[in-house]
C-alpha cells in the first residue's frame, strides 16, 4: 500500500454539490489514513477555517490540512488550486476576491488571464477529463504551458465501465504534452452512506425531481472519500501519480495559523506607540468623565486595565472603536457599547461604554479572559436610523480592501429543507406544506413524527420516512453566504490577503468569506456595528429637552436613584420603555419591584429564555421575597452567586460555575460556551455534561445538583445575557424610563419620530401619552412639521404633542419637507399648497385623507373633494381661472358619521384623537354580555366575565411553545389574555386571526398582574364593518414569535 | 374554475377546496369553493395563510385555459337563447334578448329556463335583465331585483355601490373616500364636477347605465368548421368516380389547412347514399397531416369497404382533432434526402396504423436511467415525442436486455475481479478479455430498490468470440455474490 492525500474534496460550501460537513470529511480522512486532504470548493475559502480548527483541536490526528479551492472560470474550465505559502495565499484570496467583486452576489468572474497574474506560488491539478476532443485538449495544453512545472492533470476512477481505458488514454495523453498525472477522487461526501442526500442537493440545484433528474444524477458512490489502501489498489499500475498527492501536500506548507492578523496603524497619534497612545487618550477621557477628579479606585482599575493591554498587545484594538466611536460623536449619533465592554474603565473613558464599571463592581477580567489568547470582543450600538452613516464612514477610512462585513452562513432550518426535500421526491406542495407547517420557526430538530401524524400523514410511509430522514441530515448544511448584521474585520494591511471580500446583496457592501467563529478562530479583531432603535428615540429626545426645556443630557448623566422612576416601574407603567415594556417584562416588573440600578440589570437579565428554561424565575423571586431562604451549595459558589442571591442569572456565572464547581480549565469552559451557543459543533454538547457532572460530583457537589446546573448552563448558551451587557442594557431601561416619567410629552413625541421600533404601534403611545395628561394635537397642514413636534400649552409647564406629517400614510418625505419649507404664514386653501410648494395631487389627498385641513375649515370629505380637482402635479391654468372666474358651488356631499371618521383616521395615520372604536360597539357588545376593561379590573380573582378588544399584539414565546399571549384593547384600557393550547387548537381561526376578539375566560390576579385566561373565545372582526358601512378597521396586530 | 372541477368530480364540493396559481414565486388562491369561502378563504389570498386558517384546504392547479374553454362552451350554448352572446368580463356573459323574449312566454320566463338550465349543469348563476347590458351587469351582481323596466332603472340602480358601473376599483375607492359611495350619491353631484376630478369615463359609465349612450354587443360567433362537401345532379356509384370527387374534397380543405398553418389527426368522409342511408369512412393520421396525396392513398386503404348503395348523391368531408402544423419546405427535387425520408416513414407507419390501430405501432424510448430496466420505455409512436435523450458516451448497452437476467454459474474467478471460466445455460466458456466494472447503484428513491443491490457489469469476451454484459450482484447482507447474464453484445 502506497501513501495517498486526497487533493479534490467538495464540502457542502459548494453549495448543493457536496454532501457533507468540511469537519465530517477530515474525521474521516484522519480514519482513512490520508497523509493530508485538501478543501477544493468552489470559487469559495468559506470551509476552510472549519476544517483547519477540527485538525487543531484534534491534534493527534496523523492527516494534514491542505489549503484548496476550485476555480470555475467564466468559460467553463476548472482549476484547482493549492497555494504553497503565505504569500501565495494571500494571492489566491486576491484572485478570489477580484472574481466575486466584479460579479453579482454569490457569483464569481474569472478568466484564465486572471488566474495567471496571481498563480506565483500555487500548485494546479486539471481535473479529469471526461472526454478529450480539440476543445478540452486545448485547454489543457494551454494551461499546461502557462503553469510549466506546477500543473497536474487529475486521473479518477468513476467505475463507468471503460476506467482502465480511459484512464490510459488520459495518462499517455498528460505524458505526451509533458506533465504530470496525479490521482484524485473527486470526493462528493465522506461516506457513500450521502449519495441519496448527494442526489437530492442535485436536484435542489437543478430545481428538478428525482425521478425527473435522469443523468444528471450520479451513476453509483464511488465519489466517496476511499482509504490510502483502497485508492492504491485502484490505481497500482500509476505509482507516479500516487506518489504525485504527497508531492503537492510536500509543496503546500501553508497553514491558516500562519496568518498574522495586524491592526490598522493610521488611528495612531504620529510619533506615538500606539500603546502610548491609548494610554494618553485613557487619561484625558477619564479627566472628562469625572470632573471632580479620579476616583481613587477608577485610577487604580485603569492602571491594571492598561498593564493587561500592554502585555496582550491589544491597544491598537481599543484606538480603532474609539476612532469609530468618536466619528459617531462628531456627527452626534448616539451610542453605547454593550456586551462585556462595559466590564472595562477604558472603555468607559473612551466613551464607547457609558455605565461606570468601577461603581458597578465589575471586573475587567471578564472582558479580557486572561486564557483566552485572542481579541476582545467590543459591540457598539448605535442609532438604528444612522448606522449607515458609521458603516460607509468605515468603508471610507479604511477602504474595501482592508474592511469587510463579517459573514453569516445560512444553514438549512427544518421548514425549508422539508419543502426542498419534499418536492425533489415528488411530495406535493400539499404534503411538504403540512410537513412544514408542522414545524415551528426556526426549528433545526427536523420534522417529528408527532408533527407527521398530526398533519395527518402516515409517518410510516416509505417516501414520507425518507423525505424526513434526508431532511434531518440537511440540516445544519450552508445554504448561502449572507452578511452579518454590523460585524466588521478591519485590517492594517489589504485584508483581502487574509480571506476573499465578496459583493453582499445591499449595495454599498461588501463581506468577506468567513464568519464571526472563523475570525475568533483566528485571532482576526472584528467590531460589531449594530443599530438600536431606541437610541434614536434618545437622542431624538435629549434634543427635545435642549430646545424645550433647556437642558442639557448623555446617556450617562441621568439620576439612577429617582424613586419616582422605580414607583412607575413597579407599577408596571412601562410602555415605550426600553426592553422592560414587552408583556413577559410588564408582568414581571410588579413582581421583582426594581428599587434600585441594579434591579434594573436583573430585570433586564431575567425575563429572558436562558434563566426561564433553566428554571431560575421563580427561586430568585421566592428568595427575593423572603419565602424562601437564600442558601448557596458550597463556599466557593457563594462568591459567584452571592449578587443574585444564589440563583445564576448572568452567563458568566454559569461559565464560572463550570470552572469552581466542575472544575473546567477557562478555556474548556469557553468552549462549552461556545458549543451550546452554535451549532457548528454538533455532537460535542452530550461529552461536555458528562465531563461537568463528573467533574461536580468530584468537588462533593450532589448529582442531581450538578444534571440541574448543565441544564440551567444549557439554557444560558443560547440566551442568556452577560452581566455588563444587561448593565448596559439597563442603563437604557433607567434612560427611557426618566423621561417617560418625568417628560411623557419629550417621551412620546421622540418615540412617534423614531418609529418603527419598540413593541407598541403608535396608536398605543399616543394613547398611553393622553393617559399621563399630555395633550396630543392632531396634524395639520398649517402647524404640523415632517417629525411630531412639541407645542407649548399656555399655563401649563408641559407641552402639547403636534402629530407630525411623517405618520400621514403613503406621504413621501420630500414633499412634505416642501411644504413646511414654503409655508410661511401659512396656507389657505389646497391648491395653494399646490402652487406654492409644488405638492402633487397624491400627497394632498393624503393629507386630506389624513383630515389635515382642519385649519382651513375643511372637514375631511370636504378637503379631498378640493384636492381630487387638482389636476397632475401642478393645477391647470385652465382649471385655476375657471374656478377662479365661476367657482364651484360646493357640493352636497353626504357627511360622513362619527364612525367612519374613526375608521378614516385608522385608514390615514394608524391611529385616531377621536373616540375608541369600540365606543361605537358598546351596544352590540353589551347585548353579549361584554364587560369594559375598566370593569374587569374590579372584577375578583376567579370570576368568569367576557371581554372584547382590538387585538393590539400576539406572542408565542419560544419558552413557552404551547401558550399564546394576547393584548386587546378596548375604549377604556388593554388586558392581556393567555390561550392554552386547546383554546387554540379549538378557536384557532379566532386566536390567530382576529381583529375584534370576544372572549370568555377567567380572571387571574396574581398581585397586580390581572390576566384573563380563554375558555371561549370568537372572531367578532365583521363588527367592525358596522363602523364604516362595509369596509374593515384597518388595523394590524404586531405578532411576535 | 371551482364550478368545472365540480362537474368533473362531483365530490369535490364535500371538502373545502381552493385552485391555486403562482405569482412572484408564492402560490396564491385564484379561486375557492363553497366549503373554503365559508371558511374565510378569498381569491387572492396567500395558500400559505388560507392553509394557517384552514389545515384542511385542499388544492388544484388553477388551469385557466381549462376556464377559459368551458366559458366558451357556455357562451355557444347560449346562443339558442339569443343569436347576440358575449363574453363579458371573467365571469360574466351577456346576452341580448331583443326580439327573442316572445319564444319565451316574456322575460320573466326566460331568465328563470336559462338559470334553471345552468343550475342544472352545476353551475352557480346570477342574471339580471335590464334595458341596457351596464344595468343588467349591475344588477346582477349588486341587487336582488332581477328584471327591471327602463322606468324602474333610476330607482333601481340608485341604491347600488358605484363599483355596480364598471369603473376602475380606484376611481371607486376615491369615490368612497368622498362619502359618494352609491349611483345615487353621483347622479346628485353635477356632472361637470365629477368629470373634472374622475374623468370622462366615469360619466360614461353612468351614462350607459341610463340608457343614456350606446354600448355595443360584439357578439361571439363559432369558427367555421372544416367542412367541405359535393351534391351531384346524378348520383354516382363507382369508385373512380368518388376517389375523383374525393380528391377535390380534399385539396380544398387541405389548401386551406395549410394557408392556416395547421394539419388535422381525423378525417371523416359521409356518404349520403339515395336512400337517405350515410356510408362514413374514417383515416387517422399519427401526426397532424395535410397532405393530399398521402390522404388519398389512405383513403384508397379503405376505398374497398365502401358499399354505393343505389348512389350516393352528397359527399361531405370533413377534418377533425385540428391543430397546429408548422409549414414543410419541400424537398427539392433530385436532393431530397432527409425530410423526405421522415415524411416517407410517417406516411408508411400511417399506413399500418391504419390497418392495425395506432396504438399497436410502438416503438422503444430512451429514459434517463442508468440501469437497465429503466432505461427505455415502449410507447406508441403517435404518442412518443422525440427522443432529447442520449446516452452517456462510454456505456456499452446490449440490444436486448435478457428479462429476468440469466444466472451464470462461475467456474473460476480472479478475486475481486472477473470469472475467468462461466457456464451459461450448460455451455463453458473461457474469458479471454473482459472490461470492467461498470458500477450502477440502485435510484434508491424508486418504490422497490430493494430488487436490485449495487451491480457491477462487465463486457467479457470468451475465446470463441462470444461477447456478453455480464454482472455481479453486490449485496451487503448476504454472504457469496451472484453473477448473472444480462444481454449478448456484437
Amino acid at each position: 500500500m502506497r501513501a495517498y492525500a486526497e487533493l479534490q474534496v467538495s464540502s457542502n460550501f459548494s453549495f448543493l454539490r457536496g454532501a457533507s460537513h468540511p469537519q465530517e470529511l477530515m474525521a474521516a480522512a484522519a480514519v482513512a489514513g490520508l497523509q493530508a486532504i485538501a478543501l477544493t470548493d468552489r470559487n469559495t475559502l468559506s470551509g476552510i477555517v472549519l476544517a483547519h480548527s477540527f485538525l487543531k483541536q484534534n491534534p493527534d490526528v496523523g492527516t494534514r490540512f491542505l489549503v484548496g479551492c476550485r476555480l470555475d472560470l467564466s468559460n467553463g474550465a476548472s482549476l484547482l488550486c493549492y497555494p504553497t505559502g503565505r504569500a501565495a495565499y494571500g494571492r489566491l484570496t486576491r484572485l478570489l476576491t477580484l472574481g466575486k467583486r466584479r460579479a453579482a452576489k454569490g457569483k464569481c468572474d474569472l478568466a484564465l488571464a486572471d488566474v495567471a497574474e496571481y498563480s506565483e506560488g500555487q500548485r494546479f491539478i486539471l481535473p479529469f477529463p471526461e472526454v478529450l476532443n480539440d476543445a478540452s485538449t486545448r485547454q489543457i495544453r494551454t494551461c499546461a504551458a502557462m503553469f510549466p512545472g506546477r500543473i497536474y492533470l487529475a486521473l479518477t476512477n468513476s467505475c463507468r465501465g471503460d476506467d482502465r481505458r480511459w484512464i490510459q488514454t488520459v495518462s499517455e495523453f498528460a505524458r505526451s504534452i509533458g506533465i504530470p498525472a496525479v490521482v484524485t477522487n473527486d470526493v462528493l461526501y465522506h461516506a457513500r452512506e450521502r449519495k441519496p442526500l448527494q442526489d437530492v442537493v442535485t436536484c435542489i440545484r437543478e430545481g428538478c425531481t428525482l425521478e425527473a433528474a435522469g443523468f444528471r444524477l450520479q451513476a453509483n458512490a464511488e465519489r466517496d472519500l476511499k482509504t490510502a489502501r483502497e485508492m492504491s489498489e485502484l490505481f497500482s499500475a500509476y505509482p507516479d501519480a500516487l506518489e504525485a498527492t504527497l508531492e503537492i501536500a510536500d509543496a503546500c506548507r501553508f497553514s491558516l495559523d500562519e496568518l498574522r492578523y495586524e491592526y490598522p496603524e493610521e488611528i495612531v497619534e504620529p510619533g506615538l506607540s500606539a500603546f502610548e497612545d491609548l494610554k494618553r487618550r485613557t487619561w484625558a477621557g477619564a479627566a472628562w468623565r469625572f470632573p471632580n477628579g479620579i476616583p481613587e479606585a477608577v485610577s487604580k482599575q485603569i492602571s491594571h486595565e492598561l498593564r493587561l493591554i500592554e502585555e496582550r498587545q491589544y491597544a491598537p484594538y481599543f484606538l480603532t472603536v474609539h476612532e469609530i466611536v468618536k466619528f459617531a460623536t462628531s456627527k452626534g449619533i448616539l451610542h453605547q457599547g454593550r456586551g462585556s465592554a462595559a466590564n472595562s474603565v477604558i472603555c468607559f473613558c473612551l466613551g464607547i461604554t457609558q455605565v461606570d464599571p468601577v461603581a458597578r463592581g465589575l471586573l475587567f477580567e471578564r472582558f479580557i479572559s486572561a486564557a483566552r489568547d485572542e481579541p476582545p470582543d467590543i459591540d457598539v450600538d448605535f442609532e438604528h436610523d444612522r448606522r449607515e452613516e458609521v458603516i460607509q464612514h468605515i468603508y471610507e477610512k479604511y477602504g474595501r480592501e482592508r474592511a469587510g462585513l463579517t459573514a453569516t452562513v445560512v444553514h438549512y432550518r427544518t421548514r425549508r429543507a422539508v419543502r426542498e426535500v419534499g418536492k425533489v421526491l415528488g411530495l406535493s406542495e400539499d404534503v411538504t406544506g403540512a410537513l412544514a407547517g408542522t414545524v415551528w420557526g426556526w426549528s433545526n430538530d427536523g420534522v417529528l413524527e408527532k408533527g407527521v401524524r398530526e398533519a395527518g400523514l402516515n409517518p410510516t410511509d416509505r417516501r414520507l420516512r425518507q423525505t424526513l430522514d434526508l431532511t434531518k441530515m440537511l440540516v445544519g448544511f450552508p445554504r448561502h453566504l449572507s452578511q452579518h448584521v454590523g460585524g466588521f474585520v478591519i485590517a492594517r494591511g489589504r485584508l483581502d490577503e487574509l480571506l476573499p471580500i465578496e459583493n453582499a446583496a445591499m449595495e454599498d457592501r461588501t463581506v468577506v468569506q468567513w464568519e464571526k467563529d472563523d475570525l475568533d478562530e483566528l485571532g482576526m479583531m472584528k467590531v460589531d456595528i449594530l443599530g438600536l432603535g431606541m437610541l434614536t428615540a434618545i437622542r431624538r429626545a435629549f434634543e427635545l429637552m435642549e430646545r424645550h426645556y433647556d437642558q442639557k443630557l448623555t446617556l450617562s448623566s441621568i439620576p439612577d436613584k429617582d424613586p419616582a422612576v422605580y414607583a412607575m416601574l413597579q407599577q408596571a407603567d412601562s410602555i415605550g420603555v426600553f426592553q422592560v415594556e414587552s408583556r413577559a417584562q410588564q408582568s414581571m416588573l410588579p413582581r421583582l419591584k426594581p428599587k434600585e440600578f441594579y434591579d434594573l440589570v436583573i430585570e433586564v437579565a431575567i425575563v429572558r429564555p436562558g434563566p426561564i428554561q433553566g428554571d431560575m424565575v421563580h427561586p430568585y423571586l421566592r428568595r427575593r421575597e423572603g419565602k424562601e431562604p437564600v442558601v448557596y451549595p458550597s463556599p466557593a459558589l457563594e462568591e459567584i452567586l452571592k449578587k443574585t442571591l444564589g440563583v445564576p442569572l448572568f452567563q458568566e456565572q454559569a461559565m464560572q460555575i463550570a470552572i469552581i464547581g466542575a472544575g473546567f480549565t477557562p478555556t474548556e469552559a469557553d468552549q462549552l460556551r461556545r458549543a451550546l451557543a452554535t451549532f457548528r459543533h454538533v455532537g460535542t454538547i452530550q461529552t461536555f455534561r458528562e465531563r461537568f457532572v463528573s467533574g461536580m460530583l468530584k468537588n462533593g457537589y450532589p448529582q442531581d445538583f450538578a444534571e440541574h446546573c448543565f441544564s440551567q448552563i444549557e439554557g444560558f448558551g443560547t440566551y442568556g445575557f452577560p452581566e455588563a451587557h444587561a448593565i448596559s442594557f439597563a442603563n437604557l431601561v433607567l434612560v427611557s424610563a426618566w423621561l417617560k416619567c418625568h417628560y411623557p410629552d419629550v417621551f412620546c413625541a421622540a418615540l412617534l419620530n423614531s418609529q418603527p421600533m419598540g413593541f407598541y404601534a403608535p396608536a398605543q403611545l399616543v394613547q398611553d401619552a393622553r393617559n399621563h395628561g399630555v395633550e396630543i394635537r392632531p396634524i395639520d397642514v398649517n402647524r404640523s412639521d415632517w417629525d411630531s413636534t412639541l407645542e407649548p400649552v399656555p399655563g401649563s409647564a408641559r407641552h402639547a404633542v403636534r402629530l407630525g406629517l411623517r405618520m400621514v400614510a403613503g406621504l413621501a418625505e420630500k414633499e412634505a419637507q416642501a411644504l413646511v419649507a414654503a409655508r410661511g404664514a401659512g396656507y389657505h386653501s389646497p391648491d395653494e399648497i399646490a402652487r406654492r410648494a409644488g405638492c402633487g395631487r397624491k400627497a394632498l389627498d393624503r393629507l386630506a385623507q389624513a383630515d389635515a385641513f382642519q385649519s382651513m375649515q375643511l372637514a375631511r370629505r370636504q378637503a379631498l373633494w378640493k384636492t381630487n380637482a387638482l389636476d397632475g402635479k401642478m393645477p391647470s391654468l385652465f382649471l385655476q381661472a375657471k374656478t377662479n372666474l365661476f367657482p364651484e358651488p360646493a357640493p352636497e356631499l353626504p357627511s360622513a358619521t362619527p364612525s367612519q371618521e374613526v375608521v378614516k383616521d385608522y385608514q390615514a395615520v394608524g391611529l385616531t384623537l377621536r373616540e375608541h372604536p369600540l365606543t361605537f360597539l358598546r351596544e352590540v357588545l353589551q347585548a353579549r354580555r361584554a364587560i369594559t376593561v375598566e370593569q374587569l379590573k374590579q372584577a375578583p380573582n376567579g370570576r368568569m366575565v367576557t371581554v372584547a378588544g382590538l387585538v393590539l399584539s400576539r406572542q408565542q414565546p419560544a419558552t413557552a411553545r404551547n401558550t399564546i399571549f394576547l393584548t386587546i384593547e378596548d375604549e377604556t384600557g388593554a388586558v392581556n389574555l393567555i390561550a392554552w393550547q386547546r383554546v387554540q387548537e379549538k378557536y384557532h381561526r379566532a386566536v390567530l386571526r382576529a381583529k375584534l376578539l370576544g372572549c370568555h375566560g377567567v380572571v387571574q390576579r396574581e398581585g397586580q398582574v390581572l390576566h384573563v385566561v380563554a375558555n371561549q373565545v370568537w372572531d367578532w372582526s365583521d363588527d367592525l364593518r358596522r363602523l364604516n358601512a362595509g369596509a374593515t378597521l384597518p388595523i394590524r396586530s404586531r405578532d411576535f414569535h | 374554475m371551482i364550478d368545472r372541477l365540480e362537474r368533473e368530480e362531483p365530490r369535490c364540493g364535500a371538502f373545502p377546496l381552493a385552485a391555486v396559481r403562482e405569482e412572484k414565486g408564492h402560490l396564491h388562491i385564484a379561486a375557492v369553493n363553497d366549503l373554503a369561502r365559508g371558511a374565510g378563504i378569498q381569491a387572492g389570498a396567500r395558500l400559505a395563510d388560507a392553509r394557517a386558517l384552514l389545515p384542511a384546504l385542499r388544492i388544484v392547479l388553477h388551469d385557466p385555459e381549462a376556464d377559459e374553454r368551458l366559458k366558451q362552451w357556455i357562451v355557444e350554448w347560449c346562443d339558442r337563447y339569443s343569436p347576440l352572446a358575449a363574453h363579458d368580463g371573467a365571469d360574466g356573459i351577456v346576452l341580448d334578448i331583443t326580439g327573442c323574449v316572445h319564444l319565451f312566454e316574456g322575460e320573466a320566463a326566460l331568465l328563470e329556463t336559462l338559470e334553471t338550465q345552468l343550475r342544472e349543469m352545476k353551475f352557480h348563476v346570477r342574471g339580471a335583465i335590464a334595458d341596457t347590458a351596464a344595468a343588467a351587469w349591475a344588477l346582477a351582481r349588486f341587487s336582488k331585483r332581477v328584471i327591471v323596466t327602463r322606468e324602474e332603472l333610476p330607482g333601481a340602480l340608485d341604491p347600488l355601490p358605484v363599483r355596480a358601473l364598471r369603473i376602475h376599483v380606484e376611481i371607486a375607492t376615491e369615490l368612497g373616500r368622498v362619502g359618494l359611495t352609491t349611483i345615487g350619491h353621483m347622479r346628485r353631484i353635477p356632472r361637470d364636477a365629477l368629470a373634472t376630478r374622475y374623468g370622462p369615463g366615469v360619466l360614461l359609465r353612468l351614462d350607459q347605465a341610463l340608457g343614456l349612450a350606446e354600448e355595443a354587443i360584439t357578439p361571439y360567433r363559432a369558427p367555421a368548421p372544416y367542412r367541405t362537401g359535393q351534391v351531384f345532379a346524378e348520383p354516382i356509384g363507382t369508385t373512380a368516380a368518388v376517389e375523383h370527387t374525393l380528391l377535390g374534397l380534399l385539396t380544398a380543405l387541405c389548401v386551406r389547412l395549410e394557408k392556416e398553418h395547421r394539419g388535422a389527426r381525423r378525417f371523416d368522409l359521409g356518404c349520403h347514399r339515395v336512400d337517405g342511408s350515410t356510408a362514413w369512412l374514417q383515416v387517422r393520421t399519427s401526426r397532424p397531416g395535410r397532405s393530399v396525396t398521402h390522404l388519398m392513398r389512405l383513403f384508397s386503404e379503405k376505398m374497398s369497404t365502401l358499399d354505393a348503395g343505389f348512389g350516393i348523391e352528397i359527399m361531405t368531408l370533413n377534418a377533425a382533432d385540428v391543430e397546429g402544423a408548422a409549414p414543410v419546405q419541400m424537398s427539392l427535387p433530385h436532393c431530397g434526402d432527409g425530410i423526405g425520408k421522415d415524411t416517407l416513414l410517417t406516411e408508411l407507419l400511417d399506413r399500418i396504423g391504419l390497418r392495425l390501430g395506432f396504438e399497436h405501432v410502438c416503438r422503444f424510448q430512451i429514459r434517463e436511467s442508468l440501469l437497465p430496466e429503466f432505461s427505455t420505455e415502449f410507447v406508441p409512436v403517435s404518442s412518443a415525442s422525440t427522443p432529447n435523450a442520449h446516452w452517456p458516451e462510454p456505456r456499452v448497452r446490449p440490444v436486448r436486455f435478457l428479462d429476468p437476467p440469466v444466472p451464470i454459474e462461475i467456474a473460476e474467478i480472479i478475486p475481486g475481479k472477473w470469472p475467468v471460466r462461466i457456464r451459461v445455460e450448460r455451455q463453458l466458456h473461457w474469458i479471454v478479455r473482459a472490461e470492467g466494472p461498470e458500477r450502477l447503484t440502485p435510484e434508491w428513491w424508486r418504490d422497490q430498490p430493494l430488487r436490485w443491490a449495487t451491480r457491477d457489469y462487465y463486457r467479457i469476451e470468451s475465446e470463441q468470440g462470444v461477447r456478453l454484459w455480464i454482472f455481479r450482484e453486490i449485496r451487503r447482507t448476504e454472504s457469496g455474490e451472484r453473477w448473472f447474464l444480462h444481454g449478448h453484445l456484437p
